[in-house]
């Protein structure tokens, strides 16, 4: 049996087209200090001049937004965008160890996706989308290259309250099946020192990734930060919560224009559940989607305002 | 049982990582399915993998990782390995209507065997979870080159999305329970949520069902396993292909497949001559909530795979 070379995987990626919207996908490994990374590539009819790079969150997070993004990166390029999506390092298809998976891994990954996407298509612009604390990477990643946009879906602000609620999904969990106990959250926290790593739902949440999140936060206002930016809320709330609004408020105080739009849909992240529901039948996402791409596709100008 | 010698020295082998992999498109059906293609890093032994996700748009990565770290493993063993993502799911194209086990998604399988055949293999394991265990079960007297199946968590009974706690109930509780719950001031006040409304509809129609079907009849009586989930099974028999089933003790799935052996699944059981094997791990497989039963299973569908692949 014949098989492809080494130098064929990364020459001849995976791609497909839709015939109907003329969207390419690009599908191969990147390869990355020894490591590959898996990389998906959207690609318009024609030159894009601006790439967007799109930031997964981890864990089931990831599964429940990949399709998401998938038809996001779909609908940005069906707009004359190029759009990438990729696997950090340690997750998902991509070589690493799920041990040395970090917030700085992350950054560098979507930092090094982003150079090679510029250089790749020739794009002149770069905007991010980043979702939960795909969204801290985004938003640093967009500081770093100074990029204009950023849009954000249900960012994580707060790391220490992200794993706090992500233990919690744990602790739920168990109590479903009669395992909690008292003081149940700090016991994990204090496994994930000693260990290294604790299971929430199937997934380990690390000692490098954790330590590396802590006390930092998404900090809108500060010099290189985008000038434009979307915030979307999940939740069941039409009213923007107060971390956002801050966020949100900072962003405004110096300069920036800043979008925040509460969904007012519930979206259970860490939970493992037997219901769901069909793709079709989800019209907030396509809503989402839509309106995600056309504000990333808005030719704005800094200049003429 | 013994295992067979690896023709590696052990010291070398090294594990296969995406320089050893291609991601593909191939055809099923009318759509384009996305697969990753893992070569063999040991001397190859003719007999390639093809690892199927469960249903609930589980692309082919599986729950953290599992498949990648499955397909890799088997690289290690010299067997080529496929991942993919069904139609309406990851990088493939399509729409996915509705999951039921009754349904199974055997063009997209078959798309998966033809491509590795198109590529000179004809020899396969399939190892499949839940939704990806039936249908595996379901497309396998299609693939003449079938070597062995893994069937991990599988249902026994058929079932759509949203009904498997459904079903496995009306499995369990007599009408008598139903009635005695559905009188509890908890259950009535739920009455006045839309949401508990349609839980209780779901459970309801469920019980009505298995009590329309008798059993004897077309169609699985309750607590018995379903005729789709039997012939293939029987049909595998008589072909002397291997199947080895893997259920967490805590998995519903298990507790139903239990029961069934009371049945006719009993009777293909022992008329398998071993060929049918069931190994269980602690904990829950269904979903795969649990990391250490998720590597327990790991390890004993590698040991399963590693016997069975030349």
């Amino acid at each position: 049996m014949k098989s492809a070379s080494k130098d064929r995987v990364a020459l001849f990626p995976a791609s497909r087209t839709d015939p109907r919207s003329g969207v390419r996908r690009e599908i191969s490994f990147l390869p990355n200090r020894g490591s590959g990374i898996f990389m998906c590539v959207h690609l318009p009819l024609g030159r894009p001049s601006t790439a967007v790079v799109i930031c997964s969150p981890i864990g089931p997070e990831s599964m429940r937004n990949d399709r998401r993004e998938s038809r996001l990166a779909d609908e940005l390029a069906a707009r004359g965008l190029c759009a990438v999506r990729f696997h950090y390092r340690g997750t998902g298809h991509s070589d690493g160890s799920p041990e040395a998976l970090s917030i700085d891994t992350m950054q560098e990954d979507a930092g090094f996706v982003a150079d090679r996407i510029v250089s790749a298509v020739g794009a002149t612009s770069l905007e991010f989308v980043g979702s939960r604390l795909g969204g801290f990477v985004a938003a640093a990643a967009a500081s770093e290259t100074r990029a204009p946009s950023i849009a954000l879906w249900e960012p994580v602000v707060n790391t220490r309250r992200y794993f706090r609620e992500v233990v919690r999904a744990r602790i739920m969990s168990d109590l479903g099946k009669g395992e909690a106990r008292a003081g149940a959250s700090e016991a994990l926290f204090d496994e994930l020192g000693r260990s290294g790593s604790i299971d929430v739902l199937g997934y380990p949440i690390n000692r490098a990734l954790y330590e590396s999140a802590l006390e930092r936060s998404i900090t809108l206002g500060s010099g290189d930060a985008p000038r434009r930016i979307l915030l979307i809320q999940f939740g069941a709330s039409r009213g923007v919560r107060d971390e956002y609004q801050q966020m949100a408020n900072g962003g405004k105080e110096s300069g920036r224009s800043v979008e925040i739009e509460a969904l007012g849909t519930v979206e259970a992240w860490w939970f493992v559940r037997e219901r769901w529901e069909l793709e079709r039948s989800q019209e907030w996402e396509q809503t989402l989607i839509e309106h995600t791409a056309s504000w990333l596709a808005v030719d704005w100008d800094e200049g003429a305002r | 049982m013994r295992k067979e010698p690896s023709t590696q020295d052990p010291v070398s082998r090294r594990d296969a990582s995406s320089i050893d992999e291609t991601p593909a498109f191939f055809t099923a059906g009318a759509e384009t399915l996305f697969g990753i293609l893992t070569r063999p890093v040991a001397d190859p032994v003719g007999t390639a993998l093809i690892a199927l996700p469960g249903g609930g748009y589980i692309p082919s990565t599986h729950r953290n990782r599992m498949w990648v770290r499955l397909c890799r493993a088997a690289a290690a063993e010299g067997m080529h390995a496929i991942r993919f993502d069904y139609h309406g799911v990851g990088e493939s194209t399509g729409a996915i209507h509705r999951y039921r086990l009754d349904e199974p998604f055997v063009d997209d399988l078959m798309g998966a065997v033809y491509w590795l055949e198109a590529l000179g293999i004809d020899r396969f394991i399939a190892v499949g979870t839940c939704f990806g265990a039936r249908t595996s079960l379901s497309a396998a007297h299609l693939i003449s080159g079938l070597r062995g199946l893994v069937l991990i968590s599988c249902p026994v009974q058929d079932f759509g999305e949203g009904e498997k706690a459904s079903t496995h109930l009306a499995a369990q509780w007599s009408l008598g329970r139903y009635l005695r719950a559905a009188l509890r001031p908890q259950v009535i006040k739920g009455l006045f949520d839309s949401r508990r409304r349609r839980s209780y509809r779901r459970l309801a129609g469920a019980k009505l069902r298995t009590l329309a079907r008798p059993a004897g009849r077309n169609g699985s009586a309750a607590g018995s396993a379903s005729p789709l989930f039997l012939q293939p099974l029987s049909l595998l028999v008589e072909r002397g292909i291997p199947v080895l089933f893997v259920y967490g003790t805590d998995d519903m799935a298990y507790e139903a497949f239990r029961r069934a052996l009371d049945g006719e699944l009993g009777k293909l059981v022992a008329r398998s001559a071993s060929r049918i094997q069931v190994e269980t791990v602690p904990g829950l497989l269904d979903g795969f909530p649990q990391i250490e039963a998720q590597e327990r299973c790991l390890t004993v569908v590698r040991e399963w795979i590693a016997i069975r692949r030349l």
